[in-house]
């Protein structure tokens, strides 16, 4: 029989139902595995013990008594570390917000918490979900279960491992250039970004308010749709269009992004070429579209966040500058000068972006693109780290808003996972998860499991 | 950019402290600012709105 804790969301959701498996048991054989891997990966910067046991007691005797509330009724699910979780630290993973404690749940985790959802802990995160992976803050950074002298991508660093590495089913990130899907693409797993608005933000800390977004990390796309539906506030069945398949799809192949535009290591350009081709035979319509070069997106992206994140971080940048890891000082310090007709150009230019996807929208159902550029470098040479962080095609969804999804594509030589990002229209979540769905069902990935053993 | 330029420029961003102590990071924000402007592009349409919008507040019970 699968461990507990090998069990997809749905998977164990339905064992909970038939009343095969109890909340307790999945709780107690997460805390094994967390026990055993988290010291290989650093995912947690809190583990919430005692609490989440006792909301898995109390999960159990209600769904002995009524069944569960919904499919997330005592599945455990951890947070990137800039979410609130009522009388906790919300730290950011910085020396800044040691002292700071949520007089209450972030929007977010009120949802899940009144689903039943179970909340082991506080997951790594880049400071202030902009940093890298720093070793001169209070906390670790997270590494790559497929390889831990490897970096997991970020800022959901710590979401993605843990997801990654079996401690949880399921983990929220936060995604303002990226964030929730760059870890998916470095640690094989889904992650998913909804339309912007979408899923609430009140109670996360922000970065760059009209970026940022909050997402699940998850093993499968059917898990990020029951995400999602608790996400959304039950506004829809994000599962309802599960299992249609591919056939006459009509798939958009951002074919530039990846060719010219930042042409990718050849693997993971072999490994996008592979999916659209995969697409393609199980009976999409694949044809290539073209939008504006990454380098523009990427230049509206970083000037709106340099600008919206500046009103965030000003008084401690000028009263506690040394107190942030010098990587994520050096990230924030631009705001502090950016003349503000820069920030309207990048304003004004995101309207006619908005348009210009919209417009190939007109045409196609979903947009296939790279996620990630490179498989996962690793995590102690920072100049790697550096020059291939911004070397990714997520950041133009956050500028348009429009609702993405990364996930596994392939393994490298090197033993790293491969991805690629499905895109679809605005509020068309249940389009984009039933795109993603089939590609995963065509692949031999979904059931790859990192190489981690204590 | 010569040293009166540089401490000007942190002055008026309220950085005056933090460019004494971290000097590097403040040229790195420049130069990095500098880069990103090479890429974003401008448009003289007058008229082009940005997004967000600006919105109207909102009448009494909306």
């Amino acid at each position: 029989m699968t461990a507990p804790h090998e069990l997809t969301l749905a998977d164990a959701a339905a064992l909970i139902a038939a009343r095969r498996l109890s909340p307790v048991e999945l709780l107690a054989d997460c805390w094994a595995r967390i026990a055993e891997v988290n010291p290989l990966v650093d995912a947690f910067i809190r583990m919430t013990r005692d609490e989440s046991e006792a909301s898995a007691r109390e999960a159990e005797s209600e769904i002995i008594r009524n069944g569960p509330r919904s499919p997330l009724h005592g599945i455990p699910i951890g947070l990137k570390d800039i979410i609130d979780l009522e009388g906790h630290p919300t730290t950011c993973h910085s020396r800044l917000r040691l002292d700071h404690v949520a007089a209450a749940d972030a929007a977010v985790v009120r949802l899940l918490r009144t689903a039943g959802a179970v909340f082991p802990g506080k997951l790594a995160t880049h400071e202030f979900a902009i940093g890298g992976p720093a070793f001169d803050l209070p906390f670790p950074p997270a590494r790559n279960p497929w390889n831990t002298a490897h970096h997991p991508g970020g800022s959901s660093s710590g979401s993605g491992a843990a997801v990654a590495a079996r401690m949880m089913p399921a983990a929220l990130g936060t995604d303002t250039g990226g964030s929730v899907r760059h870890p998916a693409s470095h640690c094989g797993i889904v992650g998913l970004k909804a339309t912007y608005g979408l899923v609430p933000r009140e109670g996360v800390f922000p970065l760059a308010f009209s970026l940022d977004h909050v997402g699940p990390l998850t093993r499968t796309v059917r898990d990020a749709a029951l995400m999602l539906n608790c996400m959304a506030a039950g506004r829809e069945d994000y599962q309802r269009h599960l299992g249609l398949g591919l056939r006459g799809l009509r798939v958009g192949f951002v074919r530039h992004f990846h060719e010219t535009d930042m042409p990718a290591d050849p693997e993971m350009g072999a490994a996008v070429e592979a999916a659209a081709q995969l697409l393609s035979k199980e009976g999409a319509q694949v044809r290539t579209v073209t939008l504006a070069p990454l380098d523009e997106f990427a230049a509206v992206n970083r000037t709106i966040l340099y600008g919206e994140s500046s009103v965030i971080h000003e008084a401690w940048l000028r009263d506690r500058a040394d107190e942030y890891a010098a990587v994520t000082r050096r990230r924030l310090l631009p705001g502090l000068f950016l003349p503000a007709v820069d920030f309207m150009h990048a304003a004004r230019r995101r309207a006619q972006l908005v348009a210009l996807v919209e417009a190939a929208f007109g045409e196609v159902d979903v947009l296939l693109t790279a996620s990630s550029m490179d498989p996962a470098c690793r995590i102690d040479d920072t100049p790697t780290v550096e020059r291939t962080y911004p070397r990714q095609a997520r950041t133009p969804f956050n500028v348009t808003g429009h609702p993405a999804i990364t996930l596994m594509a392939g393994l490298s030589s090197g033993g790293l996972p491969l991805s690629v990002q499905f895109v679809a229209p605005s509020f068309c979540e249940a389009m984009l998860l039933r795109a993603a769905h089939a590609f995963e069902r065509a692949g031999p990935w979904k059931d790859m499991a990192p190489p981690l053993h204590a | 950019m010569d040293h009166a330029a540089f401490t000007t420029l942190a002055g008026a961003a309220g950085l005056a402290d933090t460019a004494l102590r971290f000097p590097d990071d403040i040229k790195e924000a420049l130069a990095t600012l500098a880069r990103h402007k090479a890429n974003l592009p401008r448009n003289s349409d007058p008229t082009l709105e940005p997004l967000p919008a600006y919105r109207a507040p909102k009448a009494h019970g909306e």
